[in-house]
């Protein structure tokens, strides 16, 4: 294990939830890859938003209207900074990842998709980059495409090649997998697509919580994630596009806001990124993805990262000496996301086991069947770990489980 | 068991354990007549009934399920039940057993094995594991 300074200790004492109990237990999450626990400072700037800076913005000359814009317009700042990239009108706010990614597929079918084009993702997408493109493909004519995974749990990187053909309208796929754990080699996937002038979409929402990311590098066209698995709250995330091609996708909604002149002859549309945001906006959602974005810029994100990998090292260890147990997902890039099968087990009995020991794990398909299927499962259990869980969580959860095994006899 | 897994207990009792681990009338019936199927998106839990009937009535059944040990008991508790009775008024026997999961009726007999799925009323997001076998073999 590599050595880090960084101590999760002091860090938990900014999360409120991660001192309750559950059922007269301490609460230990390990669910973060559903959902992450929200530091203090995200509650507080939601609270004194709604007590005190309440508005609206983009449409008051009054001092409150005025300065909530700004705050606002800081954050959409803010989050391309946190992206590595410089223009803050390339960061749309939606609702999250899930409506990034169907503001874009939408846009795609309307202007873009013609009978006979191929869209391609990968086998390990999350139903949120699966069922928008289906949707578009239908629309279109278009045929959607997969690329598989190898039973190690990484992509068929030697088949990609032969899936970027000149149909190919668009690569959309999941930098790190919600179920696998797989980070995926991103970087050259993107460039073997741009090669062939295919444009990326890439789903960061696993990225995002555990590793600073930088688009101009990675060079994706699209980019999206969810406020909510970033220590934010819930209704809040980031559709991030190249200028260029927000200009060139159709508005996804139409209404207030996203418009500079109204007429019953024809209407003409605010610049990006204002015409993909129509109607008055998550004003407080949008404040505490700001708060969640500082809150983390003042965290040694490069110690925690060693920490989640320490994290993850040490539950791989604990798991393996589970007798009946195997992983699912041994690529060797891996985020801080476990899932696991125990012979004769079905998840959800392991599930309601760890809870009564007050461990929040998540169990079922995590909204990836075609990926479960393809491996013959069902459902798996999943221990994800943030950066504020501990090595002694990590030996409860081993301890947890050789008890269940001995309960099931 | 000690008591820090009484809640546990509660819910896995030993003899839903006991038809987890030993299911009664599990595999494919060789001379079925009919199939049925039953599934829930939520959790991924699969069963299949394989039915015989003779002249419209039920004569014989069995079962397979990729499921939870809650699902799994409670299909071999229901179709143990039905076959204790030669399947005769199969449709009282599945009325009962869903009005006492539904807690619409508070308590059957302890000695019948179905008593055993009575904590599961206590655990909402189980309960529909306990309702699948119903759920799927429901009389005509
Ligand atoms: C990889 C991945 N993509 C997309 C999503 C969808 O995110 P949301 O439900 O917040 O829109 C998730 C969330 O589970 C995810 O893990």
């Amino acid at each position: 294990m590599e050595h880090t300074k960084f101590d999760p200790n002091r860090i938990r004492a900014d999360f409120p939830i991660l001192h309750r109990e559950v059922g007269g237990r301490p609460l230990i999450y390990l669910d973060n890859a559903a959902t992450a626990q929200k530091p203090k400072e995200v509650i507080d700037a939601i609270n004194q938003y709604y007590a005190y800076e309440n508005a609206n913005i983009h449409r008051g000359v009054h001092y409150l209207s005025e300065q909530l814009t700004e705050d606002y317009e800081q954050v959409r700042a803010h989050v391309a900074k946190f992206l590595g990239s410089e223009d803050p009108a390339e960061v749309v706010f939606t609702r999250g990842a899930t409506e990034s990614i169907n503001l874009v597929a939408e846009g795609f079918a309307k202007s873009i998709l013609k009978d006979g084009d191929e869209i391609l993702i990968t086998q390990m997408e999350h139903h949120a980059n699966i069922v928008p493109w289906q949707m578009a493909a239908e629309q279109t004519g278009a045929k959607l495409k997969i690329l598989p995974v190898l039973p190690d749990g990484s992509l068929d990187m030697e088949a990609l090649p032969d899936f970027l053909t000149e149909r190919t309208r668009i690569l959309a796929f999941v930098h790190t997998s919600n179920t696998l754990g797989t980070i995926n080699p991103a970087k050259e996937m993107i460039a073997m697509a741009h090669a062939k002038n295919i444009p990326v979409l890439l789903d960061g929402a696993q990225l995002v919580p555990h590793a600073p990311v930088d688009l101009i590098d990675l060079d994706c066209d699209f980019f999206v994630f969810s406020g909510h698995k970033l220590f934010g709250p819930t209704g809040i995330g980031v559709l991030w596009g190249k200028r260029e091609w927000l200009e060139r996708l159709p508005p996804y909604q139409g209404g207030g806001d996203m418009i500079e002149v109204v007429d019953f002859e024809g209407t003409t549309f605010k610049e990006p990124p204002g015409k993909f945001e129509a109607g008055t906006p998550h004003i407080a959602g949008v404040i505490g993805l700001g708060a969640a974005i500082d809150y983390l810029e003042t965290m040694d994100r490069a110690g925690a990262l060693v920490h989640e990998q320490n994290l993850l090292e040490a539950a791989t260890a604990a798991l393996e000496a589970v007798p009946d147990l195997s992983i699912f997902g041994t690529a060797t890039q891996k985020a801080s996301v476990l899932s696991f099968l125990i012979e004769g087990m079905h998840p959800h009995d392991i599930g309601t086991f760890l809870n009564a020991d007050g461990i929040a794990i998540r169990t079922g398909h995590h909204c990836t069947q075609p990926l479960l299927k393809a491996f013959g499962h069902a459902a798996t259990a999943r221990a994800s770990f943030a950066f504020y869980n501990t090595i002694e969580e990590v030996e409860h959860l081993g301890i947890a489980l050789h008890k269940m095994r001995r309960f099931f006899g | 068991m000690n008591d820090e897994n009484a809640h546990l207990t509660e819910l896995y009792q030993a003899t839903i354990l006991e038809h987890n681990k030993n299911p009664r009338h599990y595999g494919i019936l060789p001379d079925h007549t009919e199939v049925v199927e039953g599934f829930n998106p939520l959790c991924g839990d699969k069963i299949t009934f394989y039915l015989k009937r003779t002249d419209g009535k039920l004569k014989g059944a069995s079962f397979e399920c990729a499921a939870c040990a809650i699902c799994k008991a409670s299909a071999s508790i229901l179709l143990d039940e039905a076959f204790n009775k030669g399947f005769q008024n199969y449709k009282a026997t599945h009325a009962r057993g869903l009005a006492f999961l539904e807690g619409a009726e508070a308590g059957v007999s302890p000695e019948l094995a179905l008593s055993a799925l009575g904590a599961v009323r206590a655990f909402p997001a189980r309960v529909n594991c306990a309702r699948l076998a119903w759920d799927t073999l429901k009389p005509n």
